[in-house]
């Protein structure tokens, strides 16, 4: 029997902080890293010492890059986890963090992204299992396909998926953090070059690297480290499940986003008309229509009319990807996730700046990990 | 017949000649009945059951067009572009992605299509590959 996080002993995020995501680059990772730790230790109003585990989401560095990390900001014991869970890694060592301070092993517990470009390799290509056409298993192409198939079922538009992108490039443009800093118009993301069906360049994530950090701590720590209990915000729920065999002809990954929203909406205790800002993962526009959808904030088959109507923008109904997104604030993969989490503490803190959604309570940030896994996070301002 | 024989399978595990047309290898659980494509190699997808337990089914190649894009980008190595790729299902609820050809003219979802043998280079060396044609346009 499964015990959801909200049944444990309360964890906040206390602490976030980011290195920029960027293009491949000679930065080391270890300086991204520790620029984002600094940022969150920071922000939190804590020392190193004061951490006792860490977990550290990473595809591309390779083995304990946790702790030849650590080693240069202080060798303190405390315990290291490396987690790779493809995109989600990020997500997945945020989960980790949560969950051991909420079972009461720790009282503070770090979460680290972290990543280069690497090799990226994957386990399905040591399947031995042949595959009729070769691009079987990129992502990519499965989402235009759906998109293809969406438009003919719903009247998706080329235009509807295209202003996705323009609205995350437009948020981007208005994040120091972003890989991606410039405004976009409609004609510029629809006449950039044609990827796979009508996804374009400017409606897919670069790749690239980064760092994103978040600290979690039980009530019993904010009190006993004087950290600033109004600007703690709680995670009310931890939801992780992987892919099951395709019923109908409904992709399994959109499957699969669904009910783990639905999971995480009951583990919290919510419903998706309560969410005032999503971060997902939008690594293609498409998916942004077709998430937004499968949480319940507007209708199936209404995913591109109520991007189009500003449902999604800053001050619609939800926000969503108000960081600008995978496709522009950038995916380096082990970071990705806890840029969320980054993004959604900053909204429901109302510390957002000139992307603050007005009013922000509760925040969901919603990673969909290779293979596929799909995980997500509600966190609330009490 | 001879020189047919000659010329090699691009996936020998997924298909075989039939004439003009291709067969696909399927398999079928001895436990939960369930049809796999491709067989199952490591146990049933459905159920678990050991590989053994799973009887090749061979289907006849014939699908139902669902949905289809043209590919601009080399997004494989080899990958020659533009290629259309689509989802089509080959057996009851069993959807696979296929590479369908060059241009989209003469598709649409829900026409019938026809798993075909196609000549293709591969490492200096000729080779028979798999491509779905709609079923109207071959004779």
């Amino acid at each position: 029997m499964m015990r959801p996080l909200r049944d444990l002993r309360p964890v906040f995020v206390v602490g976030v902080g980011m290195h920029r995501y960027q293009f491949s680059s000679d930065t080391p990772y270890i300086t991204m890293g520790l620029t984002a730790l600094r940022a969150a230790l920071s922000d939190a109003g804590l020392e190193w010492p004061a951490v006792e585990s860490a977990y550290i989401g990473t595809t591309g560095i390779g083995m304990a890059a946790g702790r030849v990390m650590f080693r240069h900001i202080g060798s303190t014991g405390l315990a290291v986890t490396q987690v790779e869970n493809a995109s989600a890694s990020g997500s997945s060592a945020f989960a980790m963090a949560c969950l051991e301070v909420a079972a009461g092993r720790v009282d503070v517990s770090l979460a680290i992204g972290v990543d280069k470009y690497g090799d990226q390799k994957r386990a399905v290509q040591k399947e031995g299992i042949d595959r009729l056409s070769d691009t079987a298993n990129i992502p990519l192409v499965k989402y235009a396909l759906v998109a293809d198939a969406m438009g003919r079922e719903y009247g998706l538009t080329p235009e509807q998926m295209a202003l996705v992108a323009v609205k995350n490039h437009n948020n981007g443009a208005k994040n120091p953090f972003a890989q991606f800093q410039k405004p976009r118009t409609l004609e510029q993301v629809l006449n950039s070059p044609r990827i796979a069906g009508h996804l374009t360049a400017l409606q897919c994530c670069p790749r690239g690297e980064g760092a994103a950090a978040a600290i979690v701590a039980s009530d019993d720590a904010i009190k006993r480290l004087g950290l600033a209990r109004q600007r703690a915000i709680r995670v009310l729920s931890s939801t992780l499940r992987s892919e099951r065999p395709q019923v109908g002809h409904e992709a399994p990954s959109i499957t699969l986003a669904r009910d783990v929203a639905m999971q995480t909406y009951d583990e919290a205790g919510i419903t998706a008309d309560e969410l005032d800002v999503v971060e997902l993962h939008d690594a293609f526009s498409i998916e942004e229509i077709l998430y937004t959808e499968a949480f319940g904030l507007c209708p199936r088959g209404s995913g591109g009319r109520f991007v189009a109507e500003g449902g999604t923008a800053i001050g619609g109904r939800c926000a969503v990807n108000t960081s600008g997104g995978l496709i522009a604030q950038g995916h380096p993969l082990g970071p990705t996730g806890i840029g969320q989490i980054h993004e959604i503490t900053r909204q429901l803190r109302g510390e957002n700046g000139d992307r603050q959604q007005p009013n922000a309570k509760t925040g969901m940030a919603h990673m969909i990990g290779l293979g596929s896994i799909a995980i997500a996070h509600v966190l609330r301002r009490e | 017949m001879e020189g047919r024989c000659a010329v090699k399978l691009e996936k020998p595990d997924l298909y075989r000649v039939a004439g003009d047309r291709l067969e696909l290898l399927a398999s079928r659980c001895g436990r939960c009945s369930r049809l796999s494509f491709p067989k199952a190699r490591y146990g049933c997808p459905a159920c678990g059951a050991e590989p053994d337990a799973s009887m090749e089914e061979v289907l006849d190649g014939r699908a139902r067009l669902l949905s289809f894009a043209t590919l601009h980008a080399q997004l494989a190595p080899g990958l020659q572009v533009p290629l259309v790729v689509g989802e089509v299902e080959i057996a009851d609820g069993i959807v696979e992605e296929v590479v369908l050809g060059r241009d989209e003219q003469h598709l649409r979802p829900g026409m019938p299509v026809q798993a075909r043998p196609v000549p293709v280079g591969r490492n200096g060396e000729q080779q028979i590959a798999c491509r779905f044609m709609p079923l109207e346009a071959v004779s």
